[in-house]
């Protein structure tokens, strides 16, 4: 009367695309662990260490790495301040009609295309940096930090007001009780509350940033140096994206050279991926209690 | 009074911070507007681009974007909706948070790495080269995580009782899935469809050495044919930074691309409100 | 007669929690079984293994058999969508969906059943009539269930339930989330489908209980503490712990506290 059918059509179709789902970023992880394997047999870990780029020569992938972190952390030293600013004056001191506004058009903002930052950078950015700074070329690290930090400031804001609004009612309500005003009710209840929901926010947004490569390669420039002394951002350099982005079509997929770019890739792929793992971790610990 | 002057102090930093980040934003979306403005024509909008598009329109270019990003839809909504179906319904509870993980690392990404990763596949292990059929794929692989993310948030949101009530009557399992979780969950399909389509719009690293090529092309005839797009324009005529035609199109191509990235924005904003709306009945 | 279920040493549990605990027990079919007992004492949890809705919680297990008509349903074998499709159910709180009155009656039937539209209309109205619900929406069969009062749309969920044909229909507190005439309309509802299918329904009301039951089972602390026919346990109860629980709820004072060794945690609800 009752029998069993297991393994039904639908079933086979639901699992057959929830595999390839998962496999392709087994696929992805394989074909960058598999196509960088020469450049670690050749350099072995002077790849990671050296400082030098000559293609056919030496491959030394630290500059760019470098300058990955460097350009990075100025772009959060930017918008991580601008960004919490307006999450709270949002979440915390508007009404709720603005706040909606506000988010909305930040969300909006959030989604502009990276080239069409990149156009914005060659155009505007790179003239005034050279003109304030008075350089000699405005394609340079301070260049791309300030552009990153702008793309990133609509998403640091967003997900950060996200973090404040979790926090319950309860915490400002409690505040309020014993007789603080507004300010110390969002200093001492909702920010500490709120403080690692921000910081895995952040986090994940960082990864983001990090892997952006159309706009940050339209202003850096192209030098694969670790620039002297090593906190000088306004010198031209490279980023891993950057990096990436000129010379992928011109290694044609063979040789040391596409094997030592692939090698970056998989830094860059394993800095990302840390990153993110980090900030959902403590994302999903702040949920769970 | 000395507490009233730190609230004041705290709240001044904050609203600088705002104003600072409000400007600053509200100068972008006016510079954009204002430049890509001067450039924009009928003839601009409906002509194809000359002289390596620095005279002429970007109407292909506007048509190539729409085509890639509706493929690499049309191609991954099907595998994102069995993706998140199985995840919620079929998969052992103990493995889901695994494959949740799995995905949202394949949400973090570079994007750049999905373009040599199809640059190595499909250019040298398949032999397409530049064409519209790995701009898709690509593409497709590269917004499967958004959708199915969103998918699978809009299935976890169908109240219990549903489902218990589906099961009551005595459903299979398939007729669940097809009687309500997809129907209760549809709003949530069509919102991630329109935030991955979003993305790929504004996406240029993934496709800048796979998919399309600057000039001489207009609508690809076949799927092995290249593709141009706005987005690969635009970062062309971006580094033809001397010659002010080039940049004025550039800027009126921007323009154009900002527009369909946020009229698609908006109308999954608008869908996802409708939701929210559902939800409180 | 074979008895319609038959359930043998069965236990229940929630990952290592047994909540349920050697249940021996058969039901007959075409009568109105209800379960009572106090909050906590598994009632609803008994009630799911009928159809094997405690499936949905993944840690959940049964030991012992569970028989219906006959087959072992906690056997590897058994197809649960069948099953359900035989034993329905319907829950505490009314579930409509966001569509017409018309097509929530058919959800279930046009899923399960090919047939033409005349018959659509048919048992739209034949289930309809069933739960006295036919004259209050006859003329807005078309426009949203949604619009019903709270109790129309309890009557309409059991509807939906009666259409695909079960034998047996399963109700866990269908009235508790309904006022006083609404509960009444439910009642007299059960009250006319006896004889024609198996009513099982866990209440915490016992004049409810009272007034419509054939067989009454009373739980506590996870066992069956007594069972009988309805004559039996509200008039002649054997146990201490029945007498105590009826009363409790005749001279409307809570018990709360430890009745016999065991402890039992006896309160009337509802009050």
């Amino acid at each position: 009367m009752f029998q069993l059918n297991r393994f039904g059509p639908a079933r086979i179709i639901f699992a057959s695309s929830f595999f390839i789902s998962i496999s392709i970023i087994v696929v992805i992880f394989f074909f960058l662990i598999t196509n960088s394997l020469p450049i670690f047999y050749l350099e072995g870990w002077d790849f990671l260490t050296g400082t030098h780029w000559y293609v056919g020569e030496v491959y030394g992938a630290l500059p760019m790495i470098y300058v990955t972190v460097l350009v990075t952390l100025l772009a959060l030293c930017f918008a991580f301040p601008l960004g919490l600013g307006t999450a709270i004056i949002a979440s915390e001191f508007l009404p709720e009609r603005y706040r909606l506004i506000v988010k909305m058009v930040m969300e909006l903002l959030a989604g502009i295309p990276g080239v069409v930052y990149g156009l914005l950078g060659i155009v505007l950015l790179t003239t005034t940096v050279q003109r304030v700074f008075n350089l000699i070329d405005g394609n340079c690290i301070l260049t791309a930090g300030l552009l990153l930090g702008v793309m990133i400031l609509p998403t640091i804001m967003t997900v950060s007001e996200d973090a404040l609004r979790t926090v319950p009612k309860e915490y400002r309500e409690q505040a309020l009780a014993l007789g603080l005003n507004h300010s110390e009710v969002v200093l001492t209840a909702v920010l500490p509350a709120a403080a690692k929901g921000i910081l895995g926010a952040v986090l994940l947004s960082t990864s983001r940033a990090m892997g952006e490569t159309i706009s940050v390669m339209l202003v850096i420039g192209s030098l694969d140096r670790i620039p002297s002394p090593f906190f000088n951002i306004f010198t031209t350099a490279q980023t891993i994206t950057s990096k990436l982005g000129r010379e992928a079509s011109e290694a044609l997929g063979v040789g040391y050279h596409w094997n030592a770019l692939i090698g970056l890739a998989l830094v860059l792929f394993i800095m990302s991926m840390g990153m993110a793992f980090i900030g959902d971790i403590i994302v999903v610990k702040e949920k769970r209690v | 009074m000395i507490r009233r002057a730190k609230g004041v102090i705290f709240f001044s930093i904050c609203a600088i911070a705002t104003l600072i980040a409000v400007s600053l934003l509200f100068v972008i979306v006016g510079v954009i507007f204002s430049k890509g403005i001067s450039a924009f024509s009928v003839t601009f909008l409906t002509e194809e681009s000359k002289n390596f598009g620095q005279t002429g329109g970007i109407f292909f270019q506007i048509l190539g974007t729409i085509i890639l990003i509706t493929s690499a839809g049309i191609l991954s909504l099907p595998i994102a909706l069995g993706t998140a179906v199985y995840q919620t319904e079929y998969l052992w509870p103990s493995f889901r948070r695994a494959a949740s993980i799995v995905l949202y690392a394949l949400n973090g990404v570079p994007t750049i790495i999905f373009g040599l990763f199809g640059y190595a596949v499909f250019g040298l292990l398949l032999n397409v080269g530049v064409s519209w059929v790995s701009g898709t794929f690509i593409l497709a692989i590269m917004i499967l995580p958004t959708l199915t993310v969103s998918i699978k948030e809009a299935i976890d949101s169908i109240p219990v009782k549903y489902r218990e009530s589906g099961l009551s009557l005595g459903f299979s399992k398939w007729k669940l899935i097809r009687v309500i979780i997809i129907p209760h969950s549809f709003f949530g399909i069509v919102t991630g469809l329109l935030l991955g389509l979003a993305r790929a719009a504004g996406e240029t690293a993934a496709i800048m050495f796979t998919a399309t090529v600057f000039s001489g092309v207009n609508v690809p005839r076949s799927f092995l044919e290249p593709i141009t797009t706005l987005q690969t324009h635009i970062l062309v005529l971006a580094q033809e930074a001397l010659n002010p035609q080039a940049r004025t199109n550039a800027w009126g191509a921007a323009l154009a691309l900002v527009m369909i990235v946020f009229f698609i924005s908006i109308v999954s904003m608008f869908i996802r409100s409708r939701i929210r709306l559902e939800a409180e009945r | 007669m074979m008895p319609l279920f038959s359930l043998n040493n069965v236990s229940l549990f929630y990952g290592k929690a047994p909540i349920v605990r050697d249940i021996n027990i058969t039901f007959a079919e075409k009568r109105v079984i209800c379960i009572i007992g106090p909050s906590g004492s598994g009632k609803s949890t008994l009630l799911r293994t009928f159809n094997r809705m405690n499936d949905l919680t993944p840690s959940f297990e049964c030991k012992g058999s569970v028989l219906f008509d006959g087959h072992d349903i906690y056997n590897n074998g058994t197809k649960v969508c069948q099953l359900r499709q035989h034993v329905g159910m319907v829950f505490q709180k009314p579930c409509i969906f966001p569509k017409s009155i018309y097509d929530n009656v058919l959800f279930g039937v046009r899923q399960l059943y090919r047939m033409k539209k005349i018959e659509h209309q048919q048992v739209v109205e034949e289930t309809l009539k069933a739960v006295y619900l036919w004259d209050e929406v006859k003329d807005k069969l078309r426009s949203s269930a949604l619009e019903l009062s709270q109790g129309q749309q309890q009557r309409l969920t059991i509807a939906r339930a009666l259409a695909v044909k079960p034998r047996v229909i399963l109700l866990d507190e269908p009235t508790s989330s309904l006022d006083h005439k609404s509960a009444g309309a439910i009642d007299a509802l059960i009250n006319n489908l006896k004889g024609e299918i198996t009513v099982i329904m866990v209440t915490h009301k016992l004049d409810q209980a009272r007034r419509i039951a054939d067989d009454v089972v009373f739980m506590c602390d996870g066992m069956i503490c007594e069972a009988g026919t309805s004559k039996h346990i509200f008039e002649t109860p054997g146990k201490s712990e029945t007498k105590c629980y009826i009363k409790g709820e005749e001279i409307n004072v809570p018990i709360k506290g430890f009745v016999s060794s065991q402890v039992i945690r006896l309160k009337a609800e509802g009050y």
